[in-house]
């Protein structure tokens, strides 16, 4: 899978592209940390629009980079989720912990 | 019932080889005509007990993961089997939530979504000998009038 960063006035779009399993999410964390830790933003929002397939390995990454942002007192949220990467978000509850923001259209 | 198509497969235990796992179950589907959604849950399903075995199974050891799919009319079934380590308690570790793991890389879904995701879910494993995973679910496909 390939990780794409994009600023988006103060926000890190964090576009997440291809498949993300155990074999992807090897390392992917650890990439997105260095990004927000060198571009400093006001909020991370991790995009999943561009996303083919996530499992189980996709929730500790999201859980990861809420810890990152936690710790350098940032927000961070998720959008374009649907289909069944949806439904293992919601199964797992994480909506509790993260904002699931709609796409905003006009800005892509 | 006498099955339709049966592929088998036998892949180390390699995170590189989840993929493989992936197409093989969507290759067989897709004979059925299916909806994405049906596809992804599947493929979904599969990527979860294929990387158990790899994670808990093995561990930090390689060995065989043993992976049948069948076509049973409109029915899948997929069968991974792994001689790895096993499950001491399988009925705690498929509730939700509930993981061994302790470095924060895995949350304790894999049971729940492989459940939510397929129609039956069958778990057998012995401590020290290995763990053998049957997934069932029914593609009804985009010509189902529900
Ligand atoms: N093939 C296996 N061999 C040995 N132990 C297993 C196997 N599959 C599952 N387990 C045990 O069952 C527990 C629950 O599995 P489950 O897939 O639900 O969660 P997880 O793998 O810990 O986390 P997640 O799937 O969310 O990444 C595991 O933590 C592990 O202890
Ligand atoms: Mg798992």
């Amino acid at each position: 899978m390939e990780v794409a960063f994009e600023n988006r006035g103060g926000e890190l779009l964090v576009e997440l592209i291809g498949e993300l399993d155990h074999h992807a999410a090897k390392g992917i964390g650890q990439k997105i940390d260095f990004e927000i830790c060198i571009r400093r933003p006001a909020s991370v929002c991790l995009d999943f629009g561009k996303l083919a397939f996530m499992d189980s390995s996709g929730l500790a990454v999201i859980m990861g980079r809420r810890r990152t942002c936690m710790e350098i007192g940032i927000p961070i949220c998720l959008t374009g989720v649907s289909g069944s990467i949806r439904k293992v978000l919601l199964m797992s509850g994480i909506q509790k912990y993260i904002k699931m923001k709609e796409y905003n259209y006009e800005s892509r | 019932m006498k099955a339709d198509n049966v592929i088998r497969m036998q892949v180390e235990s390699r995170s590189c080889n989840e993929g493989f796992a992936r197409v093989a179950v969507a290759a067989v589907a897709a004979q059925l005509d299916p909806t994405l959604e049906e596809v992804s849950e599947i493929k979904t399903a599969v990527s979860e007990a294929v990387t158990n075995s790899i994670v808990h199974g093995y561990g930090d050891t390689i060995g065989m993961i043993y992976i049948t799919v069948k076509r049973i009319g409109r029915k899948i079934q997929v069968v991974i089997r792994d001689k790895g380590k096993g499950i001491e308690d399988i009925e705690r570790a498929r509730e939700p939530l509930y993981t061994t793991s302790t470095g924060g890389e895995r949350s304790g879904m894999g049971f729940t979504i492989m459940e939510t995701f397929s129609d039956r879910l069958r778990v057998s494993s012995r401590p020290g000998r290995g763990t053998r995973v049957t997934l069932e679910k029914t593609i009804y496909g985009k010509d189902d009038p529900r």
